[in-house]
């Protein structure tokens, strides 16, 4: 397997800032990279910003200045090699649409064959679990199995780089474990780039190869902590790891240190912490 | 369940046996008991009258809601759609549907005379305004999330109007649909009352007037009938075309 | 958004529209039963300065206010009574689904009988229609209180009344405030109705007896008289309604009308 540091750029985010509507500043500069196949993990407070640093890496929302650059283009338009996954899949899936439809809905736009799109949204239901439930509708399945279609619907579509903002937070812990190795398995199956948001450090340093840290708004990135641990993540083997304790430890110092105040962050100059 | 219904039922029996039983006793020519107005109903309207006056009151009232259905929804899907044009035409709409619609029903005969062009064009007045409303409501809040989900697999904005907008703003549609056609009900009868020659809202103001008393009632309880009918069988349109909006309000309470 | 940039474009969109109004009455492209906006203008001014307009406005909400008053307090209490009384309820559902969807303007020829055509009959006819909405709501109110908060209230010894009162009440008021701006609108376009097919008096019969006599300005000036009564009257009650749905937006559209 490749290392990390061998695979070519996929993503790169260079001095970015947004303003929100109102003029506050929700993004300083943030600089951020993905390696093709690479886990990365951004983790930071909650009202960091979050979701706006997601939407507009992925070509939503337009940067206030800066820049983002997938595999070697601007982003001026959400671009089909990008694909956002939402915390709230309730309001982002269809209701009105079976799980199969919700699925399928993205390949409308994609020149294929109705087989090849058959055979996409089944790969895609197959690979979260949801074979049996096809004909069901959303609104009929628990919080962790909706979530498990828009996952299914962004994996049909077949994207290089996956967006997921915040994805397991409004699911059980038993269920959250279960999605959070989904995850690590898709990246494994369909080779997809992950970029995960989450306020869970936990989290944040089980799934990834790399750790970004980000203060509150206006958001700056604090550190980039390199996550050299075994794979495959095992969740019990992984978690009593002595190496993930003292990565989350160190995580965690640095978001309470800088959740207080921002302006001790040097943006230019973030913690770059290797691997050991 | 059922015994509920029951009770229901039974209530409603036991009041019309009172009804019944103290008209009889206290013959008033201005409350006849309910089996006359039964039989006057028979005679009345399975008769050449119904061909007179329910058939055009019906079919005014469904030509005009139809036009304001297709106009009203048509229109509101635009406008909720379109942020300019929701920020300046949405307070002007406030205004206007506060406006009581049988108001210009006198505007109506002066510029349309008393016949059915009138009448649909009255009862198209009154039943667009809600739909019209709440047309615009169901387009312009559609969750923010469906619409970035249509933009990040690439959908162009006529596609992202009718495969997520139409389909999100359909509850809020009915809703209005169904104020609607209450509206439309109330302005057929009043614009017969006020302007017309033929009809069931004439019908019954004329029988009232001539003191054809039990013909009156007999009036009344045909118009309830299509009310109720017609409410019926609108629920049974919007349960089906709606049938997920059911589930899913119920799964989300 | 600045303040300005709210009310500017709408307010420019009515200017304008006025002014291609009033041009084409002038020019004669619309019928000549429709006059320029101008015209009528000048009439509300004129007929409410006379006192005439002013004086049949403040019948027409005269009747509307007490018969509104009815509708409230009776529906309240029998919305009350039927959501939290099982027996009440099973009765009454059945009635209540079957009289809804009538349209209660059938009635009139029925009212006009028994009370000939003065305001007792108006009254009369405005409470009936304006029942159904605000029962339709208060109980959509009733039902959404917590049972375990009246749970709560009965073990700490309230009477079965006073827990209606003290719990019930103030918990359903978002329903009942809901149901209060349906109502009321829909009461004036009751009043202004029966005002306008059966009345001696009152905005309606203005209106019909302006019509009849081809005065146009007049005519068109109580139209825009009831508008913006039913204007006023709904901007009034959204705004009570908004203090007490203060959690979600205030609905006013989605509530059934009659």
């Amino acid at each position: 397997m490749t290392a990390a540091s061998e695979r070519d750029l996929v993503l790169q985010v260079v001095d970015l800032q947004k303003r929100y509507a109102g003029g506050n500043l929700a993004i300083e500069r943030i600089s951020i990279d993905a390696r093709r196949g690479e886990f990365v993990s951004i983790v930071g407070p909650s009202g960091a910003g979050k979701t706006t640093l997601l939407k507009t890496i992925c070509g939503l929302l337009a940067p206030t200045s800066g820049r983002v650059v997938l595999d070697g283009r601007p982003v001026t338009a959400p671009p089909p090699e990008m694909v956002l996954v939402f915390q709230d899949y309730a309001r982002s899936l269809f209701p009105w649409l079976s799980v199969t439809s919700n699925v399928a809905f993205p390949l409308r736009k994609k020149r294929l064959s109705a087989s090849e799109k058959r055979r996409l949204v089944d790969e895609a239901l197959d690979a979260v679990g949801l074979h049996d439930c096809a004909s069901r509708y959303p609104w009929q399945l628990s919080g962790g199995m909706q979530q498990r279609v828009a996952i299914a619907r962004a994996v049909a579509f077949r994207p290089e780089i996956l967006l997921l903002d915040e994805p397991f937070a409004s699911v059980d812990a038993l269920t959250r474990a279960d999605l959070e190795d989904l995850t690590l398995r898709l990246r494994d199956e369909f080779g997809i780039t992950m970029l995960l948001v989450t306020h869970d450090i936990d989290e944040a340093v089980y799934l990834s190869d790399r750790v970004f840290v980000l203060s509150k708004p206006p958001s700056v990135i604090v550190a980039e902590i390199a996550v050299p641990l075994p794979l495959p993540r095992d969740q019990e083997r992984t978690r009593s790891d002595a190496l993930f304790l003292t990565l989350r430890n160190q995580v965690h110092r640095l978001i309470g240190a800088h959740a207080a105040s921002t302006e001790d962050a040097d943006p230019l100059a973030p913690e770059r912490i290797p691997a050991r | 369940m059922r015994v509920r219904r029951l009770l229901g039922v039974v209530t409603i029996v036991v009041l019309l046996a009172i009804w019944e039983i103290v008209a009889r006793a206290k013959a008033n020519i201005y409350v006849p008991p309910p089996s006359q107005i039964a039989t006057t109903f028979v005679q009345q309207w399975f008769s050449p009258a119904f061909g007179h006056d329910a058939v055009p009151s019906l079919w005014r009232l469904l030509a005009g809601y139809a036009i304001a259905a297709v106009l009203g929804v048509a229109i509101g899907i635009a406008i909720g759609v379109s942020v300019p044009l929701y920020r300046t035409l949405d307070p002007l709409l406030q205004v206007l549907r506060a406006l009581p619609p049988t108001a210009v029903i006198p505007a109506g005969i002066l510029v349309l005379g008393i016949g059915d062009a009138m009448k649909v064009a009255v009862i198209a007045f009154g039943a667009i305004w809600p739909i019209l409303v709440n047309s615009v409501d169901g387009a312009h809040a559609v969750a923010r999330e469906r619409l970035d989900t249509a933009r990040n697999f690439g959908l162009g904005r006529g596609e992202t109007i009718l495969f997520v907008i139409v389909p999100s703003a359909l509850p809020q549609v009915f809703a209005g649909l169904r104020i609607g056609l209450a509206l439309a009900f109330i302005m057929i009868v009043i614009s017969e009352m006020v302007g017309g020659s033929n009809g069931l809202g004439y019908a019954i103001l004329s029988a009232q007037r001539t003191f054809s008393i039990p013909e009156m009632y007999a009036g009344i309880v045909l118009l309830a009938i299509l009310g109720f009918a017609l409410n019926a069988l609108f629920s049974l349109v919007e349960r089906r075309v709606l049938a997920w909006h059911v589930g899913a309000t119920e799964a989300a309470r | 958004m600045r303040r300005v940039d709210v009310w500017l474009p709408p307010l420019a969109f009515v200017v304008v529209l006025l002014a291609a109004l009033e041009a084409l009455a002038r020019g004669g492209a619309l019928t000549r039963y429709v006059p320029p906006p101008s015209a009528v203008a000048v009439a509300l001014v004129n007929e409410l300065a006379r006192g005439t307009l002013a004086a049949d406005a403040a019948t027409t909400l005269a009747t509307w206010a007490v018969a509104f008053v009815i509708a409230v307090v009776l529906a309240t209490v029998a919305g009350m009574l039927m959501g939290t009384i099982r027996l009440v309820d099973d009765a009454f559902a059945t009635l209540v689904d079957l009289l809804r969807p009538v349209p209660s303007v059938s009635m009139i020829p029925l009212a006009i009988l028994f009370l000939g055509l003065g305001p007792p009959m108006r009254v009369v006819m405005i409470v009936y229609a304006a029942f159904w909405p605000m029962l339709v709501n208060t109980l959509y109110g009733v039902r959404s209180v917590d049972p375990v908060a009246l749970d709560t209230a009965r073990n700490f010894g309230l009477s079965r009344a006073d827990a209606l009162v003290r719990v019930v009440l103030p918990a359903s008021l978002a329903g009942i405030a809901t149901g209060a701006r349906v109502s009321a609108s829909l009461a004036l376009a009751v009043a202004v109705t029966v005002e306008l097919v059966a009345g001696d008096s009152g905005l309606g019969h203005d209106i019909a007896q302006a019509e009849q006599s081809s005065r146009l300005a007049p005519m068109y000036a109580g139209i825009v008289l009831s508008g913006i009564l039913g204007w006023g009257i709904n901007a009034v009650f959204a705004e009570l309604e908004r203090r007490f749905v203060f959690w979600s937006p205030a609905s006013r559209r989605i509530t059934e009308a009659a």
